[in-house]
């Protein structure tokens, strides 16, 4: 969308509804909304807006170790002492991290593939941060793998294609279980979530 | 003047789903009467949905759509079969999902084509317990034909005699096989033995359960086999099929940075 066309729009601003338009979700309105806000926004907090674009360009890296997103490599979580090293939960992306830690069950590491196995759209293994966790195995300090994709078709073929790659490597491949999710009702389970909720039942 | 339907029952298979919006879904359904159609499973994605396990690829589903403006909606969805035995083995799995791929990529949007309904069905259940190449090279066959590309393996493509005793060749171009004496210029070929030119035979007159699914054959005849339909359908799809690179990565050993794909041996004349 451009704005040549239009003489009354000041270049700057047609060049920031450009820019916003860009961005997911942002239709042509929604852009010239927040183009005309930014007009009357104090100065300082326009700088920071500015500002906090560039520093997540320039500042945020990917871990070395677990390829999460991070500002310092070795991140957090994969330099912090109370954390479990012979431990790795491998999840698709970096928003699963967040969930998982929000449990405040899981006190191991993380593994970050951006991206799951999606031969459909062409997504291939080599396209994802497999290497770099077959790498992390070599000094045989982990004993479990915990394979936390998601039960959907392409979840369940990148934990099917990791696990047959790890088995050999570590001794103990797990994979989150499957079942029936809290406040859920057992009318509208699909069979497959239910025969492994039934095979996964534990005493009361 | 008659209004069409708002709401339609049908079954389908879910070929393949794709993220859309907040929570939603995409889906590309397979059904037995409509052919291929889209439609959208609202809020699909969220934990909670009633949908979710129902609508997952590889399924068979009986859904209860709402037709829209541009976009189906899907209403209701309770799953028949769920091949549970298919996504849990990666071989198996890689094949269904290269399966469902060349139907999407086969069928037009909207078109009925009730024989290809039934072999993806009866694949699928086949699949359960039989990952063999046989079972793919038929279903990839038939597939072919009833898609109005059978490929003619009786008679020469170029001058229509009946094929005589003897090693043969194929042309994926002009959609069979060639005598010995036609060499039509700057056509690719494929070498044809008679062996895989009788299981071609066999393949497109029997059905698989209880007549195909007990020959035994070669590994050499199921190489040749695999080599000729895939460059087939490479060739009426005109592209890559993006699912056989997986099967292969799958089938040939896990080493993906050396993995020969079938499009990098080249086709010889």
């Amino acid at each position: 969308m451009t704005y040549d066309f239009l003489p009354s729009v000041a270049a700057p601003l047609a060049r920031v509804i450009q820019e916003f338009h860009k961005l997911p979700g942002i239709g042509p309105k929604s852009a010239q909304r927040l183009a005309y806000y930014l007009i009357r926004m104090p100065a300082d907090e326009a700088h920071s807006l500015a500002e906090s674009i560039l520093a997540v360009k320039e500042k945020v890296i990917f871990c070395g170790v677990c390829q999460n997103i991070t500002e310092i490599s070795p991140c957090y979580l994969c330099s912090h002492e109370s954390r479990d090293r012979s431990r790795i939960c491998v999840v698709e992306e970096p928003l699963d991290v967040l969930s998982l830690e929000r449990t405040q069950s899981y006190k191991g590491l993380y593994h970050v593939l951006h991206g799951v196995i999606s031969p459909a759209s062409g997504i291939g293994p080599e396209n994802l941060k497999i290497r770099e966790l077959l790498e992390r195995l070599k000094d045989n300090s982990v004993y479990e793998i915990i394979l936390a994709t998601n039960p959907s078709l392409e979840g369940e073929s990148t934990a099917m294609y990791v696990h047959r790659l790890l088995s050999p490597l570590v001794s103990r491949v797990t994979r989150l279980a499957r079942g029936l999710p809290v406040g859920s009702d057992l009318e509208y389970a699909d069979e497959v979530t239910l025969s492994r909720a039934l095979e996964g039942r534990q005493e009361v | 003047m008659t209004t069409p339907q708002k709401i339609y029952k049908t079954e389908a298979i879910v070929l393949k789903h794709f993220a859309f919006g907040e929570a939603d879904y995409l889906l590309t359904l397979y059904t037995p009467n409509a052919g291929r159609l889209k439609a959208v499973a609202k809020g699909a994605r969220r934990v909670k949905s009633k949908l979710g396990g129902h609508i997952e690829p590889l399924m068979r589903t009986s859904f209860l759509i709402t037709r829209g403006y541009n976009l189906d909606t899907i209403n209701q969805a309770e799953v028949l079969e769920g091949h549970r035995s298919v996504r849990e083995d990666l071989d198996r799995l890689s094949i269904a999902i290269y399966m469902m791929e060349l139907v999407d990529a086969m069928t037009p949007e909207g078109q009925s084509n009730y024989p290809i309904y039934r072999l993806l069905t009866e694949t699928m259940r086949s699949l359960a317990d039989d990952d063999s190449q046989l079972l793919l090279s038929y279903f990839q066959l038939r597939l072919l034909g009833y898609s109005g590309f059978m490929p003619e393996l009786y008679n020469c493509v170029e001058c229509a005699s009946l094929l005589e005793e003897g090693h043969h060749r194929f042309a994926p171009d002009q959609g069979g096989s060639l005598c010995n004496s036609c060499h039509p210029f700057n056509v690719p070929v494929i070498p044809l033995s008679v062996d895989t030119l009788k299981v071609l035979r066999f393949l497109q007159k029997e059905e698989y359960t209880g007549r195909v699914e007990r020959l035994h054959l070669e590994q050499g005849t199921l190489l040749e086999l695999e080599r000729l339909l895939e460059t087939m359908l490479r060739h009426v799809l005109d592209r890559e099929i993006k699912g056989s690179r997986f099967r292969n990565q799958v089938a040939h050993g896990m080493n993906w940075e050396s993995t020969p794909t079938l499009t990098e041996i080249d086709v010889k004349g």
